[in-house]
């Protein structure tokens, strides 16, 4: 990506806590039977004395696209507001933002062109108190993720939650004509850079365990082969050239692991391959397909694919005891994808439903229950959870093409966050990692 | 209706609920299979669809037996708009629908679609530069048709004529699905291809696999034909 936050300078971190009453009030409330977020008022960014120019529109649109994105806040709609965004931070009338219903405000001012510095206050209006204060200087294109760091420090401080997501990115193929891109793009769509390019087919994007790779399948010799590619550097290692599928690698936590799916022995099976000796473990063995693995957090259970039951569900087996298997849909006829949650509670996949349409469903791993998470909305599939567990990302194409998707869990709250020329499909979500350098 | 009439229908609304209607959806359920009767001829053609409405139709039935009758009567309405939807699209796709149609137009799925004219009939195992026929697939199966061992019996004499071609056999799925396991689906289909032959006395060294999963499909269009079109395994000479 090589977008350096070279003057990243934090120069003050003044958290006023609020004499310790800010944090945890960022539950929502409930009135009228419906859950309330936290109402927050984003005026337009200033600079240079006024919010027009490209540079503050753009972080006006980031910030309130994060703050959104996060679940907690209700992002106020600006064209009620009745003091203006040019009015300095230490001159707020707070009145003014009560009578708009504003429960906290955030006051960005930038100064300079390239480095340009950029001053961020949020406010609890109705104790009038600064609750976050940053500066930040960095080049015009750097600072444009100034937010992303301003609202997890935000959440952090008024929920105590540390919302990894703001800080990842995302991974996803690109398919136009005949071309394959391997893209990465921020976790709000932002910067989309195509790290591989190839006539060939690539498939199937998985991070490492530090984020700092992605393994893909390539058919650069002919075969479906897996390989990383360093994504600063862009270098590219191969990692799997046995016979057959080598695919579908995901990381273990430890970093020196993956699960991948070989059938080097005519059958598609899962195996586990230590990165540095390449030496392989076979982890399933059964004369069906089985494929997608997906780590759990704690590096114990694989969540796979197999259609040993005649259809394909979603099983999880145990590392330390592979014979171990465990079905987890028995719902449906036509389950895959799975993607196993970072706080080990769900795991998402894509199922078909009774009307033949291809939705993201979770499986709750205490209750034992599926929810449905997208509906009606066109063919969904693909989900992965971003770092934190809160939201997953996927793609979609109700828009008549297929682009990628973030939603929380609930599936209340979808947005797009990337649409090319071409299909982007299979996203996969970072850990995190710091997208400023 | 009369006043009491109005009574006691809220009066059992109350006691029942929303889990229960009062009695069995027999309207719906006559419109529903009504529907289904005339969405017949898409059965091939929107096949999907067909065996959605089908299902629908199997649970609505299941449901008034259960005498979960709101239930029933929801499903009874999906069936119907389900059915209702294949036959607009038979009507929209005479050619694709019709069976006559299909015949005269070559398009019949037992002879392989769209396969450039390939059939047994118009293959020769003894010209050297016969093209090779494509075997297609049912959803999410990897078993040979019936319909295409002619075929391969053909590919095997060939193949037993020229002992020094080797042969790349491409397995491919339909876009439905995930690309994951389509890939193995893929394979699957190329490896079962691959055996069929050995069988017929090919040797298996002569063979290379390779699945493409969906990425390469030869039809373009969202409908069953396409679909089948899409599900299939090539040959490919490689020397």
């Amino acid at each position: 990506m090589g977008l350096h936050f070279k003057y990243a300078v934090v120069f003050a971190l003044l958290t006023a806590l609020c004499g310790g009453t800010a944090h945890a009030q960022l539950k929502g409330e409930v009135r009228d039977g419906a859950l309330v977020a936290y109402a927050i008022a984003a005026p337009g960014f200033v600079h240079g004395g006024d919010t027009t120019g490209e540079l503050a529109r753009s972080l006006t649109d980031t910030l309130r696209r994060d703050l959104d994105l996060t679940g907690y806040f209700q992002v106020l709609d600006d064209r009620s507001f009745v003091e203006a965004p040019t009015v300095p931070a230490d001159k707020v009338n707070f009145k003014n933002w009560l009578t708009v219903g504003a429960k906290g405000l955030v006051k960005a001012t930038l100064t300079g062109t390239d480095p340009v510095e950029l001053e961020m206050q949020a406010f609890d209006v109705a104790g009038g108190k600064s609750i976050l204060h940053k500066k930040y200087k960095a080049s015009a294109k750097a600072i444009r993720k100034a937010p992303h760091g301003f609202v997890r420090d935000l959440v952090q401080a008024l929920a105590g939650v540390r919302l990894k997501f703001l800080s990842s990115r995302i991974a996803f193929i690109e398919k136009e004509a005949k071309t394959y891109k391997l893209m990465v793009a921020d976790f709000d769509g932002a910067d989309a850079t195509a790290i591989v390019t190839s006539d060939k087919i690539l498939t199937l994007p998985g991070w490492s365990a530090d984020g700092s790779q992605l393994f893909y399948t390539a058919y650069t010799t002919g075969e479906p082969h897996l390989y990383a590619v360093d994504i600063k550097s862009r270098k590219v290692s191969l990692i799997s050239d046995h016979p057959g599928l080598n695919t579908s690698a995901s990381a273990a936590p430890d970093g020196k692991n993956i699960a991948l799916r070989l059938s080097k022995d005519g059958n598609a099976e899962i195996y586990l391959m230590n990165l540095a000796s390449k030496a392989l473990t076979r982890l399933t063995s059964n004369i069906a397909i089985d494929t997608a693995p997906s780590f759990s957090p704690d590096g114990k259970e694989i969540a796979f694919v197999s259609n040993r039951s005649g259809n394909p569900h979603i099983y999880r087996l145990f590392v330390s005891d592979p014979a171990r298997v465990e079905r987890l849909t028995d719902q449906g006829k036509y389950n895959q994808d799975p993607d196993y949650g970072p706080d080990g509670h769900y795991v998402a996949f894509t199922g078909r439903d009774e009307f033949f349409m291809f939705d993201i469903f979770l499986f709750d791993l205490q209750a034992r229950t599926i929810s449905r998470v997208t509906q009606k909305q066109g063919k969904n599939e693909n989900p992965s959870f971003s770092p934190d567990g809160t939201l997953m990302v996927f793609s979609s194409d109700r828009t008549g093409k297929n682009g990628i998707w973030v939603t929380n869990i609930a599936g209340d709250r979808q947005r797009q966050i990337y649409g090319g020329r071409g299909e982007a499909i299979t996203p996969a979500w970072s850990p995190e990692v710091t997208i400023t350098q | 209706m009369t006043r009491y009439g109005i009574i006691i229908l809220a009066v059992v609304a109350i006691l029942c609920g929303p889990g229960c209607g009062m009695k069995s959806p027999e309207d719906e359920r006559r419109l529903a299979e009504k529907a289904f009767k005339d969405a017949l001829s898409g059965k091939d053609c929107a096949r999907e669809d067909f065996l959605a409405a089908e299902e629908l139709l199997m649970k609505a039935r299941e449901a008034v037996n259960a005498k979960k009758y709101d239930e029933a009567k929801k499903l009874f309405l999906s069936a119907k708009e389900k059915a209702d939807k294949i036959a607009a699209y038979v009507r929209s796709h005479p050619d694709e629908c019709d069976p006559k149609a299909k015949k005269e137009k070559g398009l019949q799925r037992t002879a392989g679609i769209d396969d450039g004219g390939i059939s047994e009939e118009t293959l020769s195992s003894k010209d050297p530069n016969m093209k090779f026929p494509v075997i297609h697939f049912e959803f999410n199966e990897h078993a040979v048709r019936a319909d295409d061992l002619p075929l391969l019996k053909i590919m095997a004499e060939w193949m037993l004529n020229f002992p020094a071609a080797a042969i790349r056999v491409e397995g491919h799925a339909d876009e439905r699905g995930s690309i994951d396991y389509n890939m193995s689906l893929g394979e699957r289909r190329a490896q079962e291809v691959r055996d069929e032959l050995m069988k017929l006395g090919v040797d298996a060294k002569r063979f290379q696999i390779v699945s493409y999963g969906e990425e390469r499909p030869v039809a373009s269009r969202q409908n069953e034909d396409a679909w089948f079109q899409n599900r299939r395994a090539e040959f490919v000479r490689t020397n």
